[in-house]
């Protein structure tokens, strides 16, 4: 038996404050991220190999970033906008993808393994050779999505699926 | 307050470790399987752990406990069995780590005994609740009952709080409200 991984979650907040969760960024990240993130908008940032692993990222606005080959294992991702966004073999992992847009985005070989994406929107989305084991569709919209030699057993469940190209 | 988050190889499930790195005491939520990584994250703050909370019986949760006993024979074990009697009686309803009290919430459904934690701005809710879903129940009466469970204890909870679940990602309150399809008025998921 064996650990698969780890993430750490530290908070600022005291007892005697109770109102508000204030979760640190990771001492990992660059100052310089953690305060585009506290922003909410990396818009257009070109992030490739980043890694954000169990980061909170709610709500964040990634709209045409790269993020080619970025890791966002465990990461929570909830009504965040990717719409446009290159997300080419990224590491998506166990993720916390609920309600987030994934209109037009390239997760072409982007590994979405348990990746958790109830309520999303992938409209016209590539996920040509992605990996959907596991994935979590349901209530999600791929209308027009690309999904040529995805694999695995996603979790399909009142999942809008029409003009899907396979 | 400091929480790590293992996410095991039994069936995925996952183990959390509150440290209050201040007083110097931890406590483990589930053990699917006793690690050293584990030991060394209490070893790094010098803490002592002070008790094991199991979320509920299933055995990928619970995995570990033998191991954690031989290496901790007296550790504390919580919910106490007379929580199950009286959930609301404050007795054997509250805990603590350190500074930090926490709250034992009953959350029947997935099992009988199923349980969750409110610690801090965090609830940790086992396989009661998980990001966009729900536990698996054997029948619609105890889907019901664990829906009643969630909504009276969880999402009165506010909308910030942090949610960290028997397998999967994190989540928050918030974010079930608006999207785990579960837990619509409609209760259609």
């Amino acid at each position: 038996m064996s650990v698969i991984a780890v993430v750490k979650y530290e908070f600022e907040s005291s007892p005697d404050t109770k109102q508000g969760r204030v979760l640190q960024m990771p001492s990992s990240i660059s100052m310089e991220l953690q305060q585009q993130i506290r922003s909410g908008s990396l818009q257009g940032a070109c992030l490739q190999y980043v890694n954000l692993m169990g980061v909170w990222l709610e709500g964040i606005d990634f709209s045409g970033a790269d993020l080619t080959n970025a890791c966002f294992e465990f990461a929570v991702l909830s009504s965040c906008n990717f719409q446009d966004c290159k997300l080419e073999k990224a590491n998506l992992k166990r993720a916390n993808l609920i309600g987030a847009n994934l209109n037009g985005a390239h997760l072409r070989n982007a590994d979405l393994y348990y990746a958790r994406l109830t309520c999303a929107s992938l409209k016209k989305a590539d996920l040509s050779n992605a990996n959907l084991e596991r994935t979590i569709l349901r209530c999600a919209d791929l209308s027009g999505a690309r999904l040529t030699n995805a694999r695995g057993n996603p979790v399909i469940d009142r999942t809008k699926m029409e003009g899907i190209i396979q | 307050m400091i929480v790590y988050h293992f996410c095991t190889s039994v069936n995925e499930a996952n183990a959390y470790l509150i440290i209050d790195a201040e007083n110097k005491e931890g406590l483990l939520i589930d053990v699917p399987t006793w690690t050293e990584g584990m030991q060394k994250v209490l070893d790094e703050y010098k803490a002592k752990l002070v008790g094991v909370f199991i979320t509920h019986e299933h055995y990928d949760h619970t995995s570990g406990l033998s191991e954690l006993y031989k290496i901790y024979p007296n550790i504390k074990r919580y919910p106490q069995k007379e929580f199950f009697n009286d959930p609301e009686n404050e007795k054997y309803n509250k805990l603590t780590v350190g500074q930090w009290e926490g709250t034992i919430l009953s959350l029947p459904g997935h099992t009988a005994e199923s349980v969750g934690l409110y610690i801090g701005n965090v609830v940790f809710t086992g396989d009661a609740l998980f990001a966009g879903s729900v536990g698996g129940t054997v029948s619609p009466q105890e889907a019901k009952q664990q829906i009643e469970a969630i909504q009276k204890k969880i999402l009165i909870l506010p909308e910030d709080t942090l949610i960290l679940t028997g397998h999967g990602p994190a989540s928050s309150v918030g974010i079930e409200k608006k999207f785990n399809p579960f837990l619509q008025n409609n209760n259609s998921g």
